[in-house]
């Protein structure tokens, strides 16, 4: 009582910091935060079946949030992320120049996708900038837009799921520079960026992800997939393979790390459904030899509703993008 | 706190900035008036009872405006009256005959006393003087001088009563005397 009362007061001063919405359409669940000044006031977390999304705009209506802005995050093939030297130009025009220059990074034509470039380094080389470009298709995007514009829903930004990842390690698991390793072990893909002490460099999807794990399982045993994580040590086997299979696609991209930046990566966070798994956990750490953290994108949240515990796994894109 | 700032989303806020201002500052502005309209209010009747206690004085002054004349009409006379007292005092104490006053104190006086002062202010008679002995006493000549003066007729009509105020035992000259002071009212 005395919070919403309070709550009710602040939202009277224009001062107090905004509310938006995170929405993060997993193909495992559909996320939705609620934000304002790093707190999470509320949530709708619901596995992504049929109607779930209608679901999910019934419950922003209950709530009466279709008026807040709306932070989506995203990933699949249509998204595209770059890293790439550039020569250093004006910062305000760097956009409007990469438009001309776009064609020469992405293998899409200009004219079917939209972009946006970050510098990650000002002083990559003496003449040249480090930036990253992150690319989408316009069909993808233009038809989640019109999905929310249907239900009147207002989005502001659409952030790419890696992204959302590396500012929730920039912002919340990097004390020293180290570098690492971001895995998102997602039911549509494996997400993986890696870090080279606070500046990313690379980013993938692996398409190795836990549908694959759910299919295997199933052939062999009928069981749902909310129930595996139960019977984990059942399936004990699957789950090595699976486990292996994914840490050489992840050793590949280390290679790669290796081969461009003549260092090694040496700690991975581990986040996303596949964190819950505790065989894979072993498997990874054992196949990589490296030193693996499961991300507790909670941690650094000053107040959020205590349920929020049982996803904290899942969080992670969905607080990164909060930031 | 380092960010990467990617935005996919392809145009600026649909929202217009003005709209925006307004939907952040509306309730505050609202919660502004609100208040304001409230104080205001709040004034209006504040000064709504208070001109309806002021109008209630109003009307008993009016009511009780020929009393309160009459009152101060009398506060007048009793003041003119007072003034005409003091006058009539002064009078009456100038229509004392000093000499008749002195020949009866005089002819009241023992041999063994003498007068040292004689006041007499606003009506009130005092007499300081020595009394020596001879004869008699000092005390008890004192005492018939008293008795002497209250039997003079035109001295009893002037003052209702006269005492003995004060005596002290003293030397004068090298003799024992003793100082009084008679008072007459």
């Amino acid at each position: 009582m005395r919070f919403k009362f309070l709550d009710f007061i602040s939202r009277l001063i224009p001062y107090t910091k905004e509310r938006f919405l995170v929405i993060d359409l997993g193909k495992g669940f559909i996320k939705i935060l609620v934000m304002r000044d790093s707190q999470i006031e509320n949530f709708f977390i619901e596995k992504n079946e049929n109607g779930s999304f209608k679901l999910a705009i019934e419950w922003l209506k209950k709530e009466k949030l279709q008026d807040v802005d709306v932070y989506l995050v995203v990933k699949g093939e249509e998204i595209l992320l770059r890293y790439i030297p550039f020569p250093k130009i004006e910062k305000e025009k760097i956009k409007e120049v990469f438009n001309y220059e776009i064609a020469r990074f992405i293998p899409f034509k200009k004219e079917e996708i939209y972009f946006d470039v970050c510098i990650l380094e000002e002083n990559y080389s003496k003449e040249e900038f480090f930036l990253l470009l992150a690319v989408a298709k316009k069909d993808f995007i233009n038809s989640l837009i019109e999905k929310f514009k249907k239900e009147d829903i207002n989005i502001v930004r659409i952030i790419p799921n890696n992204v959302a990842l590396i500012n929730l390690y920039l912002n919340f698991f990097l004390k020293e520079e180290r570098n690492i390793a971001l895995v998102d072990i997602g039911v549509s893909s494996t997400l993986l960026s890696l870090v080279k002490g606070k500046t990313p460099c690379l980013s993938r999807e692996i398409k190795v992800s836990l549908f694959d794990l759910f299919e295997r399982i199933s052939k062999k045993e009928n069981i749902e997939k909310d129930k595996i994580i139960d019977a984990e040590e059942k399936f004990k086997e699957i789950i090595k393979d699976f486990g292996w299979e994914l840490s050489q696609e992840i050793k590949n991209s280390f290679d790669y790390f290796e081969i461009n930046w003549g260092q090694k990566i040496e700690k991975i966070f581990l986040t996303g459904g596949g964190a819950k798994f505790e065989n894979l956990f072993e498997v990874l750490k054992n196949s990589l030899d490296l030193e693996i953290e499961i991300m507790n994108a909670l941690k650094k949240i000053k107040y959020y509703p205590s349920q929020l515990l049982n996803f904290k796994e899942i969080l992670a894109t969905s607080i990164g993008a909060s930031i | 706190m380092r960010k990467i700032e990617i935005n996919l989303y392809p145009y600026s806020s649909s929202q217009k900035w003005w709209n925006k201002l307004f939907v952040r500052f509306f309730p505050f502005v609202f919660l502004v008036v609100f208040f304001a309209i409230i104080i205001n209010i709040l004034f209006f009747i504040l000064t709504g009872l208070v001109s309806l206690s002021l109008n209630r004085v109003n009307k008993e002054w009016n009511e009780n405006s020929s009393q309160i004349k009459e009152i101060k009409g009398l506060k007048k006379e009793i003041e003119t009256l007072k003034i005409k007292k003091m006058d009539l005092d002064t009078l009456f104490r100038e229509r004392v005959d000093l000499s008749h006053l002195f020949a009866e104190i005089y002819a009241s006086l023992p041999k063994n006393i003498w007068l040292d002062k004689i006041t007499y202010t606003d009506g009130s008679l005092a007499l300081a003087g020595y009394a020596v002995k001879w004869k008699k006493d000092c005390l008890t000549s004192i005492d018939s001088f008293v008795k002497q003066l209250k039997r003079k007729e035109y001295i009893a009509s002037l003052f209702d009563n006269l005492i003995l105020k004060d005596t002290k035992r003293m030397e004068y000259r090298g003799r024992k005397v003793t100082y009084f002071v008679i008072y007459g009212k």
